[in-house]
């Protein structure tokens, strides 16, 4: 089969995903943000806005 | 056949076609590191010195660096959210996992109703600041004096795009060697650019100088800067969930745009401002020389030139790219070079008129907005909220009529009456053209409010249509199969 065909690709795919599907698969990427990611991502963002203003508009 | 030895065309086919499929764990190479050093690149462009001189039009130094940080933390985390997380999960592609918010001829539509036409803008815009750049070094080493709309602007940017052309279709590699050169050298001239502003004035100056050419109105000029800011954050989400799925954690896809499209953009920005003020002028052509002097300032302007070619080229790859995966068997059949060719003429129209569209790329940014904020908050409420982010991989690529991701004939009206409201209540809040704003305007801007009404659309619509009848796949308790099974 050639590399590049549809059918090629195809059978690409449906390697990938019984290997996506298998039960002991162990990625890291697939660990969620915690919810500490979504605090520490919000405190940047106010602590960026807030001191920016302060700053922005003081003098 | 060795990849080296591949044909141009066969390297982005394999790229169309590969690129598509999920990636395993052993292909996600980038680590935090590696994808903040992606982010700096790509942060560090000529048209961040386009918004910081744009910033520099209504707001004087301290209040301008305000609103550069500002618009760009709050759309660049909110754009990283929505597009980074949920590609770096699955490792899927970004215009493959739509598919699971607007259906496979939505999700077709947004490439080529929004995407395509505001990446032909951009080109549009960088192929015009190469024509102003390379103008000016003509003017400077034979003594002409043409002007900034003259004919030759235009023409030098036809042969601006004629290039990119030319490296579009000698394929991927060549476009990884430009970046290799572009990413430091303009993160070299920013630097000096800095030291040369600081050695012909000094801070107090600097702050004392008036912006540009303001409305007048403090808290007006200072949101409407805001909005611009929001709006350039917000322009890279057609670009960064399709990187981010070679990432090998979550944390490692999120945080390095921080670093790079917020901190690295923000600095780049700041150094625009600074010139703009100091020169008083918003276009990065004409700073070159007065900061530089002859020999230097030309070289800065030849390397403007260059870099703007590598941004176009880039541009142009991922949309085109974008195009070929989504675009259905009529797209698929043609050549390379036909697609690209195809996809830059309309910008090689649009350089004959530099006056019209250069000189208004502030309306231009606004109206990228009104599409990509209301895209962020349907992404990112349908992920995080509607789907407690779990999707069905398999069914990501199943195409047979009534598949999980199928929804009303492939296109989601959830999802489509979401971005039209949103958009509306963007050119609400703001006319895009006419820089008319409400008085909501000056509190909330008009991305923010965008972002949360198309967000707050789509949920509810989703609840009221799509799970009530059975479509999209809503019920993630019913998934059972992909990495949901295994997370």
């Amino acid at each position: 089969m050639k590399p590049g065909s549809d059918d090629y690709i195809d059978d690409e795919l449906e390697r990938r995903l019984r290997a996506i599907e298998q039960s002991d698969t162990d990625d890291p990427a697939r660990r969620d943000l915690s919810a500490g990611d979504m605090v520490a991502l919000t405190a940047i963002v106010l602590a960026v806005v807030l001191l920016s203003l302060l700053w922005g508009f003081s003098g | 056949m060795r990849p080296s030895t591949q044909s141009a065309a066969t390297q982005v086919e394999r790229e169309a076609a590969f690129g598509r499929l999920p990636v395993t764990r052993e292909e996600r190479i980038w680590s935090f590191a590696d994808f903040s050093w992606v982010n700096i690149g790509l942060a560090i462009a000529t048209w961040a010195f386009l918004i910081g001189g744009l910033t520099a039009v209504f707001l004087p130094a301290k209040e301008g660096i305000a609103a550069i940080l500002i618009g760009n933390v709050i759309s660049v985390t909110l754009m990283a959210l929505a597009t980074c997380t949920p590609s770096a999960k699955y490792g899927v592609e970004q215009y493959t996992l739509l598919r699971s918010v607007f259906g496979l001829l939505g999700t077709r539509a947004i490439v080529f109703f929004f995407i395509a036409l505001i990446e032909i803008g951009w080109v549009a815009i960088l192929a015009i600041m190469f024509g102003r750049a390379s103008t000016n070094v003509l003017n400077e080493t034979t003594g002409t004096s043409a002007g900034p709309n003259s004919l030759i602007v235009s023409l030098i940017g036809v042969v601006a795009i004629v290039i990119s052309w030319l490296v579009l279709v000698r394929g991927p590699v060549s476009i990884k060697w430009l970046n290799r050169i572009v990413a430091p050298g303009l993160g070299v001239m920013t630097v000096v650019m800095l030291v040369l502003i600081f050695s012909g004035t000094n801070w107090t100056e600097i702050t004392a100088a008036s912006p540009l050419e303001p409305f007048g109105d403090r808290q007006l000029d200072f949101m409407i800067a805001v909005e611009f800011n929001l709006a350039a954050g917000f322009s890279w989400w057609p670009v960064m969930g399709s990187l981010a799925r070679l990432t090998r954690t979550q944390r490692a896809a999120v945080y390095p745009n921080l670093l790079g499209l917020f901190a690295a953009a923000c600095l780049a920005e700041i150094v625009g401002l600074f010139a703009a003020l100091s020169l008083g002028s918003d276009d990065p052509t004409v700073w070159m020389i007065p900061l530089g002097g002859a020999v230097l300032g030309v070289v800065a302007l030849l390397f403007i030139a260059f870099a703007n070619v590598t941004s176009m080229v880039a541009i142009s790859y991922s949309t085109c790219l974008a195009i070929r995966q989504t675009g259905g068997r009529a797209i698929r059949a043609l050549r390379w070079e036909v697609l690209t060719g195809m996809f830059l003429l309309p910008s090689a129209i649009l350089v004959f008129f530099p006056g019209a569209i250069y000189d208004n790329f502030f309306i231009f940014l606004a109206w990228t907005s009104v599409a990509f904020a209301p895209l962020t908050g349907i992404y990112l409420v349908d992920f995080f909220w509607l789907r407690r982010r779990r999707i069905d991989v398999r069914a990501l690529y199943d195409a047979t009529p009534g598949s999980p991701y199928s929804f009303w004939k492939e296109i989601n009206p959830a999802a489509v009456l979401a971005l039209a409201l949103g958009a509306v209540t963007y050119i609400v809040m703001i006319n895009p053209a006419t820089l008319e704003a409400n008085s909501l305007f000056l509190f909330a801007s008009a991305s923010i409010p965008a972002l949360f009404v198309a967000a707050a659309v789509h949920a509810v619509a989703t609840v009221a249509l799509n799970r009530r009848a059975g479509k999209g796949a809503y019920d993630v308790a019913s998934i059972h199969q992909g990495y949901s099974q295994v997370k």
